[in-house]
């Protein structure tokens, strides 16, 4: 056999670290141990008996009973799946049975085996980059090693396996994996570009997540806003403009909206006490400002996308310049009537937080329901949670206790909590174990611990933190990324004040991510990273934007299409270095021929113009040796010895002694 | 010449992850989902580097092969010289030659482009035929095998393949020559003189069985002497097909037929006899054997030649080998009619009529 010898155990090698990859992408929790052999295992024995029961029925029959048995064993040993997790995982059993189902030395079926056990683990638990590129790298690997089997086989005619030498196709293979997971990375942005049926191209993805080189955030929730509004439709970049009297504070909440009927998946609005008001000649006054503490003005602008909504910052006092407004003061909930969209309003208000009052709650407000919990509500987990944490002192060291076990005990994650039980509430607090989810399962959570505490809260969510503006330390825009929920506890002359159980790192983290902060160079604390990050992110901007991988797929395409070019044939580049001096001597003498009068035409080949020098009567047997000793060199592979060197300097000074044209023709 | 083939379409693993493919980007579209996204991806990466990187000049290369002659069935080693004329280089490309490699396919590693390379392709034509172009296809999966390019290869060589040879019985050959008397001194005889051992047959006279030999060898054989050879032999090659009969059936009879011609031919030519051929064909041809050169021609005819329908015979077309003290009768096509034999005034052995 005249080829080089393939690798077989480099395949297996790379087949097998993808599918442990895939394996290793399965989030643990969603994924325990007892569901990973149930839905795996029976497909591996099915593989081991593959001798024992060939006959197709036989083999379906013994699957269903495999994985049945499975399935139980599963189910008394471990907690049930969560239906997401289950429903993904769907696909593994049919997959693997496919899989072995007399293609047991197929390693293309293998790699899809683990292609879809990792894409189970994306969908679980998300893209893991660190798990996605070796995975890509070992599948791409595992690929070429077995197209080389398959050629190798086909060459040799022989149907078992190929043994080979190791390494012929890792050269190949490490060089096309990075070009294969770069392809990846460049598709999948390229397909961002093309509209989807159920995803407006320009809109944001809801429940965060990142496109366009734009960070969301948003509420996925579906926690209803009295009048039709849910909070995730608020979107677009700019929802808000606020224009402050002083600088703009970088923490300003501005709420939209509050939630006081609680519930495990979703909480309610609850009874409101609805005024009309004229606020277009007279603010609307509906609370005193407290003497002593500074008052502040802020004129806010609401663009297209945030009309309906009108947000005041806790501690609000009066609004103006928005024309008839609905509204329930005590609970500083407005809206305008529906038609009516009006752009700007003022609003003053007052930061009590720090102002020098009594912490004092608003028993008031446990009359009207902020003590309640939710329906069916089983106490128990929540009780020894409490217990745990031993909240104490006032309502406000208890919010902050409850704060601090939370961040203890939960991740923040934009994703939505998933576990054992039936409620998104239970998964977030109880959860075996990755308990994740993100400020409204923060606030949320935080929201019922306090109110069995004793505390009577509710849930305020609006918009938290935004971007300043350019050149204006006066104003800050606010957009759907900054959409939040945190918890609100009356006080006594303070109003609702803000309690942000979510981590304070979390909260702000959003607006770090924005790539098109024009004025990070006015934040303050500004570091050298800080001013590398600009042409960082412009990069980062840049590799991440769709089009310029649109188009370099395109060209690719059009490039590797192009058809095959023959190669140019340079006069004299095939000819062997023996022959270059013969044919600088041979040419030596066609060029005096031709100053002779005597042209070798296009096309000619030697002999014929032999023969046509012949004919004119002015052949010279000098002339004859030097062709044949030229082409002796040029054709037969002779060396170009002293003879017929010598052959064709004879030739060269033969036709020296003949007269020129012009010369001819004066005589 | 013919010009070259080329194709460039998926196999049937490229085909399911097209399809695979397909169905996440559907669902990617439908759903806006971004797992679906990723999954198309990661689906689409392998098959687009494999469609980008796929070696495109195949129909570049050139191949060089000398003119062959072969017999039918029999293996030989066929030495092709491959040019790659192209700018790219070719990578695992398999070489294959319908006509004569049957299944067997050779790898090429790599072609680089501008180079030249010598392949022994292990052959074998099966079918009686004579060509003056070879085809030989040159395929490709490299890198990732989803996507497969092949080019045909048309190279301007004559490859002639021969009638098979048929061993023909001993005595079948010796019918020419058993019935001369043996000469006494055999050293003043024309020709090659042979003797040989054969295994004995029941049916033949036990006088012939050499004691000693078969006594070592353990079985009977006897001798064989192969008698004087007249100088000129005259041989009728019948392609007719009998009257009322398709061209088409026969076909096993007819290609032994021309076997059995062929190698008796290389027999008696062998043995220093001239042989004079009639072909019975839609026409008739008219051969004279008496050295290598008449030989070759002789075997490329009997490589073109095919079943003709019926036909009567001209007047005086056997006058030719009446002159011939022995003839041979091979009935190719089927048709044996003992009026026609009997013109000829020699002994007329009759080749393959029982197989009839």
């Amino acid at each position: 056999m005249n080829v080089a010898i393939g690798d077989l155990w480099l395949t297996r090698l790379c087949l097998w670290t993808a599918v442990v990859l895939a394996l290793v992408n399965l989030p643990a929790p969603e994924m325990p141990w007892p569901w990973l052999c149930a839905f795996t295992l029976p497909a591996a024995l099915l593989g081991a008996l593959r001798h024992g029961a060939q006959r197709p029925w036989l083999r379906a029959l013994l699957a269903i009973v495999l994985q049945t048995g499975a399935c139980v064993l599963a189910l008394h040993v471990a907690e049930p799946l969560a239906r997401p997790a289950a429903l993904a995982c769907t696909i593994l059993p049919p997959m693997a049975f496919v899989t072995v189902r007399g293609q047991f030395a197929d390693t293309a079926l293998g790699l899809f085996l683990s292609f879809c056990v990792l894409l189970v683990g994306v969908i679980l638990r998300g893209t893991q980059p660190w798990l996605l590129v070796p995975w890509v790298v070992a599948a791409t690997i595992a690929l070429r090693g077995q197209a080389r089997q398959l050629v190798l086989r086909e060459a040799t005619g022989r149907t078992g396996r190929v043994r080979t030498r190791p390494g012929s196709a890792l050269p190949s293979a490490l060089l096309l994996a990075p070009l294969c997971a770069a392809l990846a990375f460049a598709i999948d942005r390229t397909f961002a570009l093309l509209p989807s049926l159920s995803r407006d191209a320009t809109s944001t993805p809801a429940g965060g997540g990142s496109g366009g080189g734009r960070t969301t955030i948003g509420l996925p929730d579906s926690f209803l806003l009295d009048g039709g509004g849910r909070l995730i439709d608020l979107q677009g970049d700019r929802l808000v403009r606020v224009d402050c009297d002083s600088e703009a504070p970088t923490d300003l909440y501005l709420r939209s909206g509050f939630f006081e009927v609680p519930g495990l998946d979703a909480w309610r609005v609850g009874n409101l006490t609805q005024r009309e008001h004229d606020t277009r000649e007279r603010a609307w006054q509906f609370r005193e400002p407290r003497r002593g503490v500074r008052l502040r003005k802020i004129e806010l602008e609401s663009y297209q996308g945030a009309r309906n909504f009108v947000f005041v910052p806790p501690g609000a006092c009066s609004i103006r310049g928005i024309g008839n407004l609905l509204g329930d003061p005590r609970r500083e909930w407005f809206r305008q009537p529906t038609g009516m969209a009006t752009e700007a309003y003022d609003v003053a208000w007052q930061d009590l937080t720090e102002a020098s009052l009594p912490w004092t709650l608003d028993q008031s407000w446990r009359r009207d329901g902020l003590l309640a919990l939710p329906s069916n509500f089983d106490q128990t987990p929540f009780l020894d949670l409490l217990a745990e944490w031993q909240p104490g002192g006032n309502a406000r060291d208890k919010a902050e206790r409850i704060a601090r076990g939370l961040a203890e005990r939960c991740r923040y994650d934009r994703s939505t909590p998933v576990g054992p039980h039936r409620h998104e509430l239970l998964n977030f607090l109880f959860a075996a174990a990755d308990r994740h989810g993100y400020c409204m399962h923060f606030a949320s959570a935080a929201a019922i611990l306090l109110r069995m505490s004793g505390v009577p809260c509710r849930i305020g969510v609006g918009l938290h933190g935004g971007e300043p503006v350019e050149d204006n330390i006066r104003a800050r825009t606010f957009g759907s990324q900054h959409a939040h929920a945190w918890v609100e506890i009356p006080f006594e002359d303070r109003g609702w004040v803000v309690f942000d159980p979510t981590p304070p790192s979390e909260r702000g983290r959003q607006a770090l991510q924005r790539t098109d902060l024009g004025t990070e160079g006015s934040a303050p604390a500004e570091t050298q990273d800080d001013q590398a990050a600009p042409i960082w992110q412009r990069v980062t901007d840049l590799l991440t934007m769709p089009w310029p991988w649109a188009i370099a797929l395109l060209l690719a395409v059009a490039v590797s299409s192009w058809p095959a070019r023959r190669r140019s044939q340079q006069p004299g580049a095939s000819l062997t270095a023996q022959a270059r001096p013969a044919r600088r001597l041979l040419v030596q003498v066609l060029r005096r021929l031709a100053a002779c009068g005597h042209p070798r035409l296009h096309g000619q080949t030697l002999e014929q113009y032999l023969g046509a020098l012949q004919q004119r009567s002015v052949a010279l047997p000098e002339l004859q040796s030097a062709v044949a000793a030229y082409q002796e060199v040029r054709f037969g592979g002779r060396e170009f010895d002293s003879t017929r060197l010598a052959a064709l300097q004879a030739a060269l000074a033969a036709v020296a002694a003949l007269p020129d044209a012009d010369t001819q023709r004066m005589t | 010449m013919a010009a070259p083939i080329r194709t460039f379409e998926l196999t049937p693993r490229g085909h399911v992850l097209a399809w695979l493919c397909a169905g996440s980007a559907m669902a990617a579209w439908l759903s806006g989902d971004d797992n679906a996204r990723l999954a198309a991806a990661l689906l689409l990466a392998p098959l687009l580097v494999d469609f980008l990187l796929k070696p495109r000049g195949l129909a570049l290369v050139t191949a060089r092969i000398a003119p062959r002659r072969t017999a039918a069935g029999a293996p030989f080693v066929e030495a092709v010289h491959l040019h790659n004329q192209g700018t790219r280089r070719l990578r695992e490309c398999l070489l294959h030659e319908p006509k004569t490699m049957r299944d067997q396919r050779t790898l090429i590693d790599r072609l680089t482009p501008g180079a030249t390379q010598r392949l022994e392709l292990h052959c074998k034509s099966t079918t009686r035929s004579h060509h003056l172009e070879r085809v030989l296809l040159l395929q490709s999966s490299w890198p990732l095998g989803f996507f497969a390019v092949r080019a045909s290869l048309v190279v301007a060589t004559e490859l002639v393949t021969e009638p098979a040879r048929v061993r023909l019985r001993a005595d079948v050959v010796q019918a020419v020559a058993d019935r001369d008397p043996a000469p006494r001194d055999r050293s003043q005889l024309p020709g090659a003189e042979f003797h040989s051992l054969r295994d004995h047959l029941p049916e033949e006279d036990a006088r012939g069985v050499h004691a000693l030999r078969s006594a070592m060898l353990g079985t009977l054989v006897r001798r064989v002497t192969y008698g004087r050879l007249p100088r000129e032999i005259g041989l009728v090659l019948d392609l007719r097909r009998p009257p009322g009969r398709p061209l088409t059936l026969g076909v096993r009879r007819f290609e032994w037929s021309l076997g059995a011609a062929a190698a008796l031919v290389e027999t008696l030519l062998a043995r220093d006899a001239r042989i004079r051929v009639l072909v019975f064909a839609s026409r008739t041809a008219h051969h004279f054997v008496a050295g290598p050169a008449q030989l070759r021609d002789l075997m490329t005819f009997l490589a073109e030649v095919v079943a003709s329908p019926h036909r009567p015979l001209e007047i005086g077309v056997l006058d030719e080998l009446r002159q011939h003290e022995h003839c041979f009768w091979i009935p190719a096509g089927g048709f044996l009619s003992h009026d026609e034999t009997k013109g000829l005034p020699g002994p007329v052995t009759v080749i393959g009529a029982e197989a009839e």
